[in-house]
């Protein structure tokens, strides 16, 4: 949905069509290959989330960012706990309370190999908490089984509660980002509720290695203005993802920050399966 | 002598053709691939 809001503002910056082309399958990684074997020439682009990151470690495969020019961050959410609207836990200390009273019982809904699964494994870890991770194939099903209390905790970005959340059958108890922000209902965040965990899924824009300095300059260039169109900010805000514009060296560290947290995690909770590049 | 200047205009050819074609960007419709991880990706 973010790649089709980004996509028909580029349009309108580029003054050419963009044609947003979704690829399924091996955890993203079948379409970001398809990107970095397209010509370098700025008409195949790739809309990459954070699975693109986490794909490099959590899948057994060749596929790796450094066959990417990044062309700049569009968008950036932290990750969110909910849980359903029933459920006795009325903040995010209450839930791990109770959770530490039922070591091994409680169930969380995540979606394996995808940074839902990092997220789950990082906040039981921060939490110090023994819970039972439940695979979901995505995070919407994910969340319509918190709401039917069929899992007890789903992590996901707040924009894929949004819904459920406005039709009050789950709640967001708290965001892993630095402060609370008003487009995630002023939820409050980890560190207040004594977790100490920061993490987020982000969305940027991609093109083959090799693409001529010029053209990522213009794409870039297109992305500014298209990701300052108040009616893109105004859609993204509607849908709770925020609009985050980051190009040449600033994002270019905000990818190897991103890349650096998520190794780490995904290291530290033995999760690495694919070989380092 | 005569292979060498068959080259340099060619080169220069192709090098001036690099420099239009992304001076001159976009010239045609472009298309933006959205990796999935499978079939019933999340709608975000």
């Amino acid at each position: 949905m973010v790649g089709r809001i980004v996509a028909q503002h580029l349009q309108n910056a580029l003054g050419k069509p963009v044609a947003v082309v979704n690829k399924p399958g091996a955890s993203s990684v079948l379409g970001a290959n398809e990107v970095a074997e397209a010509r370098p020439d700025g008409y195949t682009l790739g809309f990459f989330s954070t699975s693109a990151v986490t794909a490099q470690y959590t899948v057994p495969t060749p596929m790796s960012l450094k066959n990417f020019e990044l062309v700049a961050i569009v968008n950036a959410d932290p990750a969110a706990i909910a849980v359903s609207e029933a459920s006795p836990s009325k903040s995010l200390k209450d839930l791990v309370a109770a959770a530490r009273k039922a070591p091994g019982q409680m169930r969380i809904g995540m979606i394996p190999g995808a940074s839902a699964q990092i997220f789950a494994a990082g906040f039981a870890r921060a939490a110090g908490l023994d819970l039972i991770n439940v695979p979901f194939k995505g995070d919407i099903d994910g969340a319509i089984a918190l709401a039917g209390e069929h899992i007890e905790i789903h992590v996901a970005v707040p924009v894929s509660y949004k819904s459920l959340v406005d039709s009050k059958k789950i709640r967001i108890l708290a965001v892993a980002s630095e402060a609370r922000s008003p487009l995630y209902g002023n939820a409050p965040t980890f560190r207040e509720n004594g977790v100490d965990l920061v993490i987020g899924a982000f969305h940027g824009v991609f093109v083959p290695k090799g693409t001529p300095p010029e053209v990522i300059k213009k794409l870039a260039d297109a992305l500014q203005v298209a990701t300052q169109a108040p009616e893109l900010v105004q859609r993204m805000n509607d849908v709770g993802a925020a609009v985050l514009y980051l190009r040449d060296d600033a994002a270019k560290s905000f990818l190897s920050k991103q890349d650096d947290t998520y190794r780490e995690v995904i290291e530290a909770l033995g999760l690495r399966i694919s070989p380092a590049h | 002598m005569k292979f060498s200047l068959g080259l340099i205009p060619l080169a220069a050819l192709i090098a001036g053709s690099l420099t239009a074609s992304a001076q001159d960007y976009p010239t045609k419709p472009i298309t933006m691939i959205v990796p999935l991880r499978r079939e019933a990706e999340p709608m975000w």
